[in-house]
């Protein structure tokens, strides 16, 4: 068991130096601007209307079909807040929002009055390609589960969808109804969403961004006649559905 | 098996005196000795082979724990006895689910420069995520299988000794690389004939020039390919686009890897789907030129071989098998 131990020591060394490193940026950043706003986007995750709770049944499609949800997830990435003058406030790098982690902390932001919110659905395509077993664990595109990276064509889900739909047609879901799936991927469909957001930030506010997803806007086709959506190589029907992205979202 | 490694790991040349994270790490590095005709095989400079990472990934090749409900492992499409592929058209994964293509032959995929028919993963590194993670595979997440492979008596220790680090996902892939990079075969009477070893009939020869004239623009030299990608004219319509389904190019519809040919007859059915059952029928569908389609390369259109032709041409490809690679 020695090896284990010598592990353990170099992974302490590691932890007191960021600790420290850590202290040191704190220290630092107070010292600055001790008052300059700070913000957070907060998604709430619904069906048109109604909060998403995964094994909770929603009407959603078209035709209206019964559905529950077991996953629903997706990547947001480079937030920009954009301000009256056109400049930009970026947070550049992926989040992973789903009904357990709804929210994305942008830490302190610029002093400005924002227009403009800005966001990519899904990750841009050089950081889609990258090898995910390369990536600390702490990072949203090093392997999850469930798995987000779509391995066989070298990219991640940008969005991922998988429940039940009431198959057997008795108004009810169980075990025996059969599956559904939509998982949008593939640089064609990386989205990038603009959200008219007036906000004034000024020093010391934290403020706190409400956004909307609604899931019933992404699954808006009959769902019985196609269980597993899978956005590989586009084609019509995969245009129209990544085309619904951008209006899935809203304050 | 033992054979292969043995014909390949020839020696071990330099220990490497420095020391990292800890002691424990081995940097003895393998030193291959492939003959140079083949050319380099790729490896990144962060998985050099040692023994103990070649050690891992076989034991890994061979463990069923890879797969979600332990009925599976990389070896069950991926067979010694078939040259490291499969003999039925599309292997079953877990549940018996049916995947979407044929097994291919793992010999010699150091070499490969992308990995699977459509070239769609870029390294050999990074490729086993995809039959684990994959639903008609093993179908087991990866950071399941890193939580269940970290409960194995003999794992853990050997992640550390192979790579200084904890068994993870990257150690998993990468040890698994290591080991496919030493399945290398390069002994068939064809080699020990072009080494001046081997006398060959006028038939074998005839066999051997309708190959070059007619096969050896795509299956080209020791690899026996080039390994680009064609359409050679199996389908009017493809089910399955190829490399149109990475790149989304209309252009790239029905093109895929062009295979080795080596150890051919021990790795039937043939093509991606495995639709043709026997050397005979491969034979008889380059024999006109393939069937029509607007992305199929003109060698393959220009294809004219009488049935004596291709009883020469079966002849020299059963001169591909190695026999030391399946014992
Ligand atoms: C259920 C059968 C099955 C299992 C299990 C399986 N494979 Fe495969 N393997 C295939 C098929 C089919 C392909 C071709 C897929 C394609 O080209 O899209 C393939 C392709 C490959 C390739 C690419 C070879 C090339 O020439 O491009 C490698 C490498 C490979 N497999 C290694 C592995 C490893 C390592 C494992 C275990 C972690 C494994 N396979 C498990 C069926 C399987
Ligand atoms: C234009 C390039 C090209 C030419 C010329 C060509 N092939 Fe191929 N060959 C391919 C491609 C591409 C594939 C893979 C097709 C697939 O997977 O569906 C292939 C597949 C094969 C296979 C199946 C291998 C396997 O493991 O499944 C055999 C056997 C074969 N070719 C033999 C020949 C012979 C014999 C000739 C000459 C008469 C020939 N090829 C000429 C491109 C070519």
């Amino acid at each position: 068991m020695r090896l284990i131990e010598d592990i353990e020591i170099v992974e302490m060394k590691k932890l007191v130096v960021n600790f420290v490193a850590i202290i040191a940026l704190l220290g630092m950043a107070s010292c600055g601007d001790e008052t300059a706003p700070s913000a957070s986007l907060n998604f709430n995750l619904n069906v048109d209307g109604e909060d998403l709770i995964i094994g909770q049944t929603y009407n959603l499609g078209d035709p209206a079909t019964l559905v529950d949800f077991e996953v629903a997830q997706f990547y947001i990435s480079d937030v920009r807040l954009i301000d009256s003058d056109g400049v930009a406030f970026e947070v550049n790098g992926d989040f992973l929002i789903s009904p357990g982690n709804t929210q994305i902390s942008l830490g302190t932001i610029d002093a400005a009055t924002y227009k403009t919110l800005e966001f990519g659905v899904g990750v841009d395509a050089v950081r889609n390609h990258e090898d995910p077993l390369e990536l600390n664990e702490s990072s949203v595109l090093s392997p999850q589960n469930p798995s987000m990276h779509w391995s066989w064509q070298n990219g991640y889900r940008f969005i991922r969808i998988d429940g039940k739909f009431d198959s057997d047609e008795n108004n009810a879901i169980e075990e025996s109804d059969e599956a559904f799936q939509l998982h949008i991927g593939n640089d064609a469909y990386f989205r990038t969403v603009q959200i008219p957001y007036d906000v004034e930030a000024f020093d010391g506010d934290q403020i706190s961004l409400e956004l909307k997803t609604d899931f019933a806007i992404l699954v808006d086709y009959d769902v019985a006649a196609n269980k597993v959506v899978h956005t590989s190589n586009p084609n019509e029907f995969f245009d129209g559905i990544s085309s619904n992205i951008p209006a899935a979202f809203s304050r | 098996m033992k054979k292969l490694l043995t014909i390949l790991l020839l020696c071990l040349v330099f220990s490497c005196a420095k020391k990292t994270e800890g002691e424990y790490l081995s940097e003895t590095f393998l030193v291959t000795n492939y003959p140079s005709e083949y050319g380099e095989p790729i490896i990144p400079e962060d998985n050099l082979l040692t023994e103990e990472r070649v050690a891992l990934g076989r034991l890994l090749f061979n463990d069923p724990l890879l797969s979600i409900d332990t009925s599976r492992s990389c070896a069950s499409c991926h067979k010694t006895e078939f040259a490291f592929a499969d003999d039925v058209a599309i292997s079953t994964g877990i549940e018996n689910k049916l995947g979407l293509r044929n097994s291919p032959s793992l010999l010699n995929v150091a070499w490969q420069p992308n990995m699977f028919k459509d070239g769609g993963v870029p390294n050999l590194d990074r490729q086993a995520i995809v039959p684990i993670e994959d639903e008609f595979e093993l179908g087991i997440n990866m950071l399941e299988l890193v939580e269940r492979l970290q409960q194995h008596p003999e794992y853990p220790e050997m992640a550390l000794v192979a790579y200084g680090r904890v068994l993870d996902a990257w150690v998993i892939n990468r040890s698994l690389a290591s080991y496919q990079r030493t399945l290398f075969s390069h002994d068939s009477p064809y080699d020990q004939y072009l080494a001046g070893n081997l006398d060959w009939s006028q038939e074998l020869k005839t066999g051997e020039a309708l190959f070059i004239a007619y096969c050896a623009s795509c299956h080209a030299g020791v690899h026996l390919t080039t390994f680009g990608f064609a359409n050679n004219g199996l389908y009017e319509t493809y089910s399955d686009v190829g490399r149109a389904r990475i790149t989304n190019l209309p252009q790239d519809e029905g093109k895929f890897k062009i295979p080795s040919l080596r150890n051919l007859p021990l790795t039937a059915p043939y093509m991606h789907d495995g639709s043709l059952e026997d050397l005979e029928s491969v034979l008889a569908h380059y024999s006109t030129g393939g069937k029509s389609h607007p992305n199929k390369s003109e060698l393959v259109a220009n294809i004219e071989l009488s049935e004596e032709e291709q009883a020469q041409l079966l002849l020299f490809l059963e001169q591909l098998v190695d026999e030391k690679v399946v014992d």
